[in-house]
């Protein structure tokens, strides 16, 4: 019974929050004319700004946020570690990295404009074939040699990611250091578009992962004993978790924090069933996200937070206090 | 009748060999247990059995099939392992036993079938494990976790059962729990073998002993022929006297 309660009040609080994040701004849009949106003109101000600016940025906001949590829950269930998070491996290093290779060379416009994209996850990508050689079959996936590496090339793409900021132009300098702040000030519909089918289509896929993680969760030599193909399926969940983290730094640069704290609150309120609290702990980390990009877009209007500052403080604060007060 | 055979073999961590050249055979419906000093091969022995291992050479057979040609499935579905160390995780008992249940349903199925539940809560019945059923891993004992453990084996429902050290760390009654619990296994026609340093807990239950020395088979057979001071002493580098009284033995290093 707990468990209906638990996800009517994340579902609730899901559509509250894109109800508020479609209605503030600096047009105010009443309920009214959301609620009537199909009779809006496509010439009115409230449809422009609706269609055009809030909308995708709501919509990339609660995907990000989604992406972020799966990636998050994902990984920590994998390395049954409360400290990983979807960067810890290299993701994020390495998909700055390609972004910054990208930018640099100038190859933005490859596959039609989706270049930072297509290099993005590759830096990413690159970071689990770095660790993996080293997870022979007597190597316990939990070692902290194994994210030690992780770490370890986050060093060297961020060395990397430093030389090619030295020898970039001033304005290609400014757009990596955009993307690396991370916020949601330049997104495009097309960005919009990618993230939000990509958490759509995890969403629906999260209960049947759920099982499987699940399992990892009991370590990779049960998992094994218990009929897991561990060396097929932990790469697998590995590689689905990098290209979240991938996708999610090639739409929206670093935003630090949620990946880790979402499946801390998801354990907190709904448990370690992951084909409940994969699903739930997307929903709850696109409501966060949301929460956050609303605060980073008005508490200093007209100017806007990177909205890593809010989901570092708030999130960092929440966390802290929920840990205080958990049993 | 015999459960397994294994012929040569070989294993080896990179370039430092652990096994070499075991050759032995594990008897159908027994409980066998593996004695030795520490790094002879006790726990590598169980892993290579479920495939955790690399065979370097050799050979193993299982119910007359050979170890290869078992698909990861059916090997799930025919070896349960327990290890040295249990979880501490915040899962419940009843959720972890359940799991036992994994080999014998889709892996990317949604919800627990009526049955698998159905033999979870018949299982815990039986092991007296009501009262923690509803408590996380982490918040019972030692104890109780290993019981939960060689519950989820047991309730993964195959044919062998593999435990390595499963009474280590644990008071006596525990200790007693599990051997009890262990020799039902073995009276309803499972294999059950058993890593184990207490020599004196092998002698009141393994039925078959292997003696593992420095990577291969010192000695192997029936417990009441490989059990004695002469044995023990050069497998374990000291000395051992053997008091016995009516049924009953001790062995005790001097």
């Amino acid at each position: 019974m707990r468990k209906y309660i638990v996800i009517l009040v994340i579902s609730a609080l899901c559509i509250i929050t894109t109800i508020a994040s479609l209605c503030i701004g600096e047009n105010g849009i009443p309920l009214s004319k959301l609620f009537s949106f199909n009779e809006l003109q496509p010439d009115s101000v409230e449809y422009i700004i609706l269609t055009q600016i809030r909308l995708p940025r709501t919509f990339i906001a609660l995907a990000i946020g989604a992406m972020l949590g799966a990636s998050g829950i994902i990984m920590q269930a994998i390395f049954r570690n409360p400290l990983v998070e979807p960067y810890t491996l290299g993701t994020s290093g390495g998909a700055l990295l390609g972004v910054a290779t990208c930018i640099t060379f100038g190859l933005s416009g490859i596959f039609s404009g989706n270049g930072m994209t297509f290099f993005a996850i590759l830096g990413s990508l690159a970071s689990i074939i770095v660790v993996s050689p080293i997870r022979k079959r007597n190597t316990s996936l939990s070692s902290n040699k194994i994210l030690l590496l992780g770490i370890m090339f986050s060093f060297v793409a961020s060395a990397l990611t430093t030389l090619l900021l030295s020898i970039s132009t001033r304005e290609q300098m400014s757009s990596i250091i955009t993307w690396s702040i991370g916020g949601f000030s330049s997104i495009t519909p097309y960005s919009a578009t990618l993230c939000s089918v990509i958490a759509i289509v995890t969403l629906i896929l999260s209960p049947f992962m759920g099982n499987l993680l699940n399992i990892l969760l009991l370590g990779e030599t049960t998992a094994h004993t218990l009929g897991i193909r561990t060396r097929f399926y932990i790469p697998l969940m590995l590689s689905i978790a990098a290209i979240l983290a991938a996708i999610e730094v090639a739409s929206a640069g670093i935003i630090a924090f949620i990946g880790m704290i979402i499946p801390h609150f998801s354990r907190q309120i709904i448990g370690y069933d992951h084909r409940i609290a994969l699903p739930l702990g997307m929903v709850m980390g696109g409501t966060i996200m949301l929460c956050c990009d609303i605060i980073a877009r008005e508490i200093i209007y007209p100017q806007e937070l990177p909205v890593g500052v809010i989901t570092g403080l708030l999130g960092g604060v929440i966390f802290i206090w929920i840990n205080h007060h958990s049993k | 009748m015999t459960a397994i055979i294994i012929d040569n073999l070989h294993v080896a961590y990179g370039r430092q060999p652990v096994l070499t050249g075991v050759t032995t055979t594990i008897p159908k419906g027994k409980l066998t247990a593996i004695l030795g000093e520490n790094g002879c091969g006790k726990s590598t022995l169980l892993n290579t059995l479920c495939l955790l291992n690399s065979i370097n050479n050799g050979y193993v057979d299982l119910f007359g099939n050979p170890l290869s040609s078992y698909d990861h499935r059916e090997l799930s579905q025919t070896i349960s392992l327990v290890g040295q160390h249990t979880d501490t995780l915040p899962i419940t008992v009843f959720d972890y036993i359940l799991m036992g249940r994994t080999p014998h349903r889709a892996l990317f199925s949604i919800h627990d079938t009526p049955e698998d539940r159905k033999i979870t809560s018949k299982l815990i019945a039986r092991l007296h494990l009501e009262g923690i059923k509803d408590k996380t891993l982490a918040t019972i004992s030692g104890g109780e976790r290993q019981l939960a453990s060689i519950a989820r084996a047991i309730a993964q429902d195959t044919p062998i059962m593999l435990l390595d050290e499963p009474t280590a760390n644990l008071d006596i009654r525990h200790q007693e729990e599990i051997m009890r619990l262990l020799q039902q296994e073995v009276a309803q026609g499972k294999t059950v073998v058993v890593v184990m340093h207490d020599i004196n807990l092998a002698a009141r239950y393994a039925e078959y002993v292997i003696m593992l020395k420095e990577g291969i088979v010192f000695k192997d057979g029936n417990a009441k022929d490989i059990l004695n001071s002469q044995y023990l002493s050069e497998l374990y580098q000291i000395n051992f006297t053997k008091i016995s009284d009516n049924n009953n033995s001790i062995f005790i290093p001097i």
